[in-house]
């Protein structure tokens, strides 16, 4: 990917604009994580999406959203603990 | 401190009015500051907003334009020769381009040092405080030093008073200044008066009459005097006329650096540890030139010592001793070690002498000899001893004398490849590299020391891949080689007598990577590294300025704010100008970088210290600066910015007030048009100052209430002007020019604003206006010139076209040329804003006369006779003359007979210039002339251009092709005479013209034929053209390229593209690679204008000639055809894709490239049109290309997957990465990961939809079950 000025974005800068985007070392946990908040926010951008699963619930359109949206806390439940291993790394930066 | 600082300072301040001028006395204006002498190193006013864009567009520093203040320094500079040149033109000298080439390693002197005004060399004085010094010890650091300044200010003003009583004795009077040792102050005054009558006095005699002199002065100060031994502790005197004495000579050299005087704690720069003594010091100008040196000069310099000359005693026999011994040594025979030095070691063998030589050793020979100098002739001429003869010359030294490359010796570089070229000046710095020196008896830091320099070393002289590496290197490793022992290197090398433009980008340039990489690190170091940048922010190149702000904003990122402040702090109160205002440009650079509120504490502490008066000057600069810099980012601190300052505008300093008057009006101009109630506070006591002041200070004042009156309303800006046109109107009498202009400012800002009546602007302002202001004078200067051009121009946007034009219609008659110039330039803007809606038929026919008049009378520049472009004053003339022309349109029916005449008469001009102005202006009326049916006119004119096509100068030829196309333009192709057919012919041979100028206009004029009129010319004449556009393709001006390219296009339409394609096609096969990229860019064009099926069959035919770079040149071609034809790319994909497919299985990576920017473009234009199923056949080729190690190739690689993300959706692309997010390899997960985040940048919301089911684990629910929601 190419800016104007030729210069490559850097990990981190990349990471700061798109949240979403990984890196070679991304866990299972983060990958998936970000994949259901996506998820969410999808349905909560598409108004007719978000109208089907009202529906399909029997729910008000508003109570969805919202659900939608506490979801996306921890949607895949806690972190895993912190490895030894990650520790290690992070004090090696 | 050294005594050449605290003298410097002494001067400047004592000479710029610091003190001795107390307020509410009768002296209120200080005319010191105002003008002449050494004021003009003073940094008076500072850049405006609109100046300081002003000088970025030109170059050139807005200081000097304001305050003149160093003329020379401008014409140095290679990035504004040409705005010297201009100047130069302007004063009518002619100037050698060259003059001051010769220095620095360029074409042109890119030195610095050798450009730098006096002002700014004074860097080199500054006085550095200890690396990590605490605040405490700084602040009371900088306190001795002030009042060790105000002391010997003191005794200055002291001694003028004195000198004033008797004014016959001051010639020879002089102080000498004491350095300060241990934080006490010492000083001591000699004084020759006494002794003035003879000025042979020894230096006891001197001593003893001074003694007792400064004792009478000074006997207030106690008896320190006595107790100073004589001639102890003396370092630097000045003596005016006084013939020196060798001791005291001796111990001044001014050069020499280890005698300049060093205290503990404060260092200088020129104290760097210098290998090979002070040599290249004393060929660099000395700190604080100018006068003072001058004295210096004039006196046998003993001390400057050659490194090699051996030092003997100068008087008779030992001279004649000495002579003898160096004859000895000059005929010495070459030891074995010099001959080592510089031989290779391999290849030579010591072949023993033959065994019949016997030297020669007979001593009469020797009397026969060329006789050797007297012994006696006084300090005759002495040959340096030749270095491999010297004793103490190491191997390098020999080297570098007898040219040998300095070959690196392998250890130390790391790699195999060997340091760059140091240049003699640089030996001081990188010399010990070439040491012969083995690792492992270093310690560890010496070789860290040595890893450091020889990446300095690359980086500074080295080729751009070194540098490249080195670059890498040095920021990758800056952590564990330290701050110290990376900055105690590079900053020295900052400060080098030699540095030059691009070594200095270099250099900051790691500082900046370093800095990035250190972080906090660099706290102790802040104040050394601002030592050195700042100075950047006061040079005249804009890059060097951006680049000091970029700098100085990341280490406060880095060093934090607490840092910088206490870093900073000691130096606002400097005695030293020079350090006041290169702070405050630093503060508001902090301020910027880490934001206003931060720092408003501070400033507001800053602004109010009761101490100095140089505190609160320097405080309310910074506001300035920040306004200044950041623009209309203040807004929302506006307010307490102009609380901080506003106490400024009644201090009792005069200077505090203007530069609070001036930081006003930079605040205002920042903030407009919003936030005039934020400087509710000002304007009562800014309208009293301006009643109160005169001169310099009303100056100020007057600018900052023409700031403010713009962001009123209507009726207190119609009021305020009313009460300040008073004293604009008194002050238009003024003979100051600064006054002139800020006054003509004032108006122009005032007329701008809505509240103005335009009948109160011609009752009350314009006829003082154009009594005082149009008049010849005011043209001679070109900032006058330009200040009263636009407030004329805003005035007449005010009261209208005619009432001004009126005016100074008459004046195009006039007989000084610059007036004239003038004139045409204020009628050109005001019609052009205005149009000549309101000129009646009078004003019209006079209007018409002068310019006719004022184009006819000009001066023909010798000087630029057929070289170059247009003068700035031609320039000006044609502008003016086209402006009115157009501005009157129809109504100039009349007048183009006459107007005809001129061009035709002119056209025949012997002045190269006078022709191409002529040539200019028909292009620039011929709009008109068709609009008021002249026809016949311009075909005359037409045929008339025509003859002149054999015209010589190049920049002519290509004004009247120019002059052509636009006749051709407005009359048409079957109008034209001369007839398309006789005029195309002629244009062929001119096509091969080299010139940019000619081939440009020359293309744009085919082009345009070829467009409209082909049908005219024969379809050979098209392909002789066709060839001799081909050369054009490389033209190295874009639009060139661009107009041949479409030209083929044009002509490709007209006659076929066969025979086009046939050329073009051949083209392929030539050498150069822009040549080829060109021709491929007009078969895509060709297919585009003809049909890609016109082109296509032969374009794939010519991919099976086995062939790297027509295949290439194909691949290409049709990348751009895909890319030019877009969704039509449809009907061709099938046919194309099994040449795709071959390209990118080739083994050729460029041929990949090629393939893959194919594919990219096309994949773009086909999207949504139902090719999906090729596209995936080509996305398998594309994409192992992903592993492809080369920047190009896997960029193009990426490109195409991107193309084909657009076209077959991103989940098609997502299934394919999947399959190697987590391999076990991290190159492959790399990879994948970075097109996964592609298509996630591109495509988020869609992927939502094709991301994988991922099972549920333990406590993680990985399922994502809303979409298995259904109804």
């Amino acid at each position: 990917m190419s800016n104007p000025g030729g210069a490559v974005i850097s990990a981190e800068q990349l990471k700061a604009r798109y949240i979403g985007t990984g890196h070679a070392d991304m866990s299972k946990y983060d990958w998936v994580t970000n994949q259901h908040r996506d998820t969410y926010a999808s349905h909560v951008a598409h108004y007719d999406q978000l109208s089907y699963y009202a529906v399909a619930q029997n729910e008000s359109i508003g109570r969805v959203r919202l659900q939608f949206l506490d979801k996306m806390i921890q949607p895949c439940g806690p972190p895993p603990p912190t490895k030894d291993v990650d520790k290690m790394l992070e004090n090696e930066d | 401190m050294s005594s050449t600082n605290s003298n410097k300072n002494e001067k400047s301040d004592d000479n710029g009015g610091g003190r001795g001028v107390k307020f509410g006395t009768d002296v209120v204006y200080d005319d010191s500051y105002a003008a002449g002498g050494d004021e003009s190193e003073y940094v008076s006013s500072l850049p405006t907003e609109e100046e300081e864009r002003l000088m970025q567009a030109k170059g050139v520093s807005e200081r000097e334009e304001l305050d003149n203040f160093d003329e020379g320094r401008v014409s140095n500079h290679p990035s504004t020769l040409a705005a010297s040149r201009n100047s130069a033109e302007d004063k009518g000298d002619d100037l050698d381009p060259f003059a001051n080439a010769t220095g620095g390693s360029g074409l042109v002197n890119t030195r610095i040092s050798d450009r730098e005004s006096e002002y700014q060399r004074r860097r080199n004085n500054r006085v550095l405080r200890e690396d990590g010094l605490s605040f405490k010890d700084a602040m009371k650091q900088a306190n001795v030093e002030k009042e060790k300044d105000e002391l010997i200010r003191e005794i200055k003003k002291d001694l003028d008073e004195q000198a004033e009583q008797a004014p016959g004795e001051t010639q020879g009077e002089e102080i000498s200044k004491e350095t300060k040792e241990e934080g006490t102050v010492k000083r001591r005054k000699r004084r020759w008066d006494q002794g003035s009558g003879t000025p042979n006095t020894t230096t006891a005699e001197a001593d003893a009459a001074m003694v007792s002199d400064s004792e009478t002065v000074e006997s207030s100060k106690g008896s320190k005097w006595d107790e100073e031994a004589p001639g102890k502790s003396r370092r630097r005197k000045r003596w005016d006329e006084t013939p020196v004495s060798s001791s005291v000579s001796a111990a001044t050299p001014l050069n020499a650096p280890g005698a300049t005087p060093v205290s503990s704690s404060a260092r200088k720069w020129d104290e760097t540890p210098m290998i090979g003594g002070g040599a290249a010091v004393t060929a660099t100008p000395v700190a604080g030139a100018g006068q003072k040196s001058n004295r210096w000069d004039a006196t046998p310099v003993a001390s400057t010592v050659q490194p090699g000359v051996p030092q003997t005693p100068l008087g008779g026999n030992l001279k004649a001793l000495a002579l003898e011994r160096e004859m000895e040594s000059r005929n010495r025979p070459w030891s074995d070690a010099a001959l080592d030095a510089i031989l290779p070691s391999e290849g030579y063998v010591i072949i023993s002498p033959p065994q019949n030589y016997i030297p020669l050793r007979t001593p009469g020979r020797k009397l026969l000899a060329t006789p050797t100098p007297m012994a006696m002739t006084p300090q005759g001429f002495q040959m340096e001893i030749p270095v491999e003869q010297r004793q103490d010359a190491s191997v390098q030294e020999i080297r570098e004398a007898y040219g040998v490359p300095l070959a690196a010796t392998a250890s130390e570089t790391g790699d195999a490849s060997a340091l760059p070229y140091i240049k003699p000046e640089d030996m001081q710095y990188f010399g010990r590299l070439m040491e012969d020196t083995e690792e492992e008896k270093l310690s560890k830091e010496e070789v860290k020391e040595r890893q450091i320099m020889a990446l300095l070393l690359k980086i500074k002289n080295g080729t751009p891949p070194q540098r490249k590496t080195a670059m890498r290197q040095i920021s990758d490793k800056a952590r564990s080689f330290g701050a110290g022992s990376l900055f105690n290197q590079i900053l020295p090398l900052l400060m080098s007598p030699t540095l030059e433009d691009q070594e200095r980008h270099l250099l900051v340039k790691v500082i900046d990577r370093v800095l990035y990489k250190l972080d906090d690190l660099v706290r102790p170091y802040v104040h050394r590294i601002l030592a050195v940048i700042e100075p950047l922010l006061i040079d005249e190149d804009y890059y060097a300025r951006v680049e000091g702000r970029e700098i100085i904003s990341n280490l406060a990122k880095a060093a934090g704010l607490a840092t910088m402040i206490a870093t900073m702090r000691p130096d606002i109160d400097s005695p030293e100008e020079y350090v006041r205002n290169t702070t405050s440009r630093a503060v508001a650079v902090v301020a910027s970088a880490l934001g206003i509120p931060s720092l408003l504490p501070f400033l507001k502490a800053v602004c109010q210290s009761r101490k100095s008066w140089q505190a609160r000057h320097t405080g309310i600069k910074i506001v300035q600066q920040i306004a200044l810099l950041m623009g209309v980012a203040i807004l929302p601190y506006l307010r307490e910015l102009v609380e901080i300052v506003s106490h400024g505008l009644v201090d009792d300093m005069q200077k505090v007030r203007i530069i609070t008057a001036l930081t006003c009006a930079a605040l205002a101009e920042a903030a407009h048009p919003y936030g005039i109630e934020s400087f509710d506070s000002v304007i009562r006591p800014l309208w009293k100052g301006a009643l109160d002041h005169h001169g310099k200070a009303l100056a100020a004042f007057l600018k900052a209430v023409g700031f403010i009156i713009p962001l009123m309303e209507e009726s207190y800006a119609s009021h305020y002007t009313r009460l300040v046109m008073p004293i604009l109107l008194r002050e238009f009498h003024s003979p100051d020019e600064e006054m002139k202009r800020i006054v003509l400012k004032v108006i122009q800002q005032c007329v701008a604003t809505a509240g103005v009546e335009p009948d109160y602007i011609r009752t009350e302002i314009l006829p003082e206006f154009f009594k005082n202001f149009w008049i010849r004078r005011m043209a001679l200067d070109r900032r006058n010139y330009n200040q009263v051009v636009e407030t004329t121009e805003e005035l007449a946007n005010k009261v209208g076209c005619s009432d001004i034009i009126s005016r100074i219609v008459d004046d195009l008659k006039d007989d000084s040329e610059p007036y004239r110039r003038m004139v045409m330039e204020t009628v050109k803007k005001v019609l052009e804003n205005l149009g000549a809606g309101d000129i009646d038929e009078r004003l019209e026919e006079r209007l018409i006369d002068g310019i006719l008049y004022a184009f006819q009378e000009q001066a023909v520049d010798a000087s630029v006779t057929g070289a170059g472009n247009l003068g700035r004053e031609s320039q000006i003339m044609l502008d003016g003359f086209g402006a009115v022309v157009v501005a009157l349109g129809v109504r100039c029916k009349p007048y183009l007979k006459q107007v005809a005449g001129t061009v035709k008469w002119r056209l025949n001009n012997k002045a190269a210039t006078v022709r191409m102005q002529a040539a200019d202006l028909v292009a620039r009326i011929a709009v008109v002339m068709k609009a008021c049916d002249e026809d016949q006119l311009m075909g005359h004119l037409g045929v008339v251009l025509y003859e002149y096509l054999g015209e010589e100068y190049p920049e002519v030829l290509g004004s009247i092709l120019s002059a052509l196309k636009a006749i051709v333009n407005v009359i048409g192709m079957t109008q034209m005479t001369p007839p398309i057919r006789d005029l195309l012919p002629r244009l062929t041979p001119i096509l091969r013209n080299r010139h940019e100028k000619v081939q440009e206009n020359c293309i744009d004029l085919v082009g345009r034929i070829a467009d409209r009129g082909a049908e005219f010319v024969s379809a050979k004449e098209w392909m002789r053209i066709c060839f001799e556009l081909l050369e054009m393709l490389k033209a190295n001006k874009k639009a060139i390229r661009r107009a041949a390219v479409s030209t083929f296009g044009f002509i490709a339409r007209a006659i076929g593209p066969q025979d086009v394609l046939h050329t073009l096609l051949n083209n392929l096969k030539v050498q150069d690679r822009q040549m080829r990229v060109c021709t491929t860019v007009a078969m895509a064009i060709v297919a585009e204008t003809c049909g890609p099926f016109t082109v296509l069959p032969a374009l794939m035919n010519e991919y099976r000639v086995p062939e790297i770079n027509i295949q290439n040149g194909v691949l290409k071609a049709m990348s751009f055809m895909f890319q030019y034809i877009g969704d039509m790319g449809k009907d061709y994909v099938y046919a194309v894709t099994p040449m795709l497919e071959d390209a990118l299985v080739d083994r050729d990576p460029v041929h990949r490239q090629t393939a893959c920017a194919c594919v990219r473009h096309l994949a773009l234009g086909v999207s949504g049109q139902g090719c999906e199923d090729a596209l995936i056949h080509l996305l398998n080729h594309v994409w192992p290309n992903v592993f492809e190690e080369s920047p190009h190739v896997i960029q193009a690689c990426f490109d195409a997957i991107q193309g084909l993300m657009v076209a077959l959706g991103p989940n098609v692309i997502l299934r394919y990465v999947l399959q190697g997010l987590y391999h076990p390899a991290r190159k492959v997960r790399e990879v994948y990961w970075r097109v996964f985040n592609t298509l996630y940048i591109y495509k988020a919301d869609a992927l939502v939809a094709g991301y994988p089911v991922v099972e549920d684990e333990e406590e993680h629910t990985y399922n994502r079950t809303s979409l298995e929601l259904f109804i």
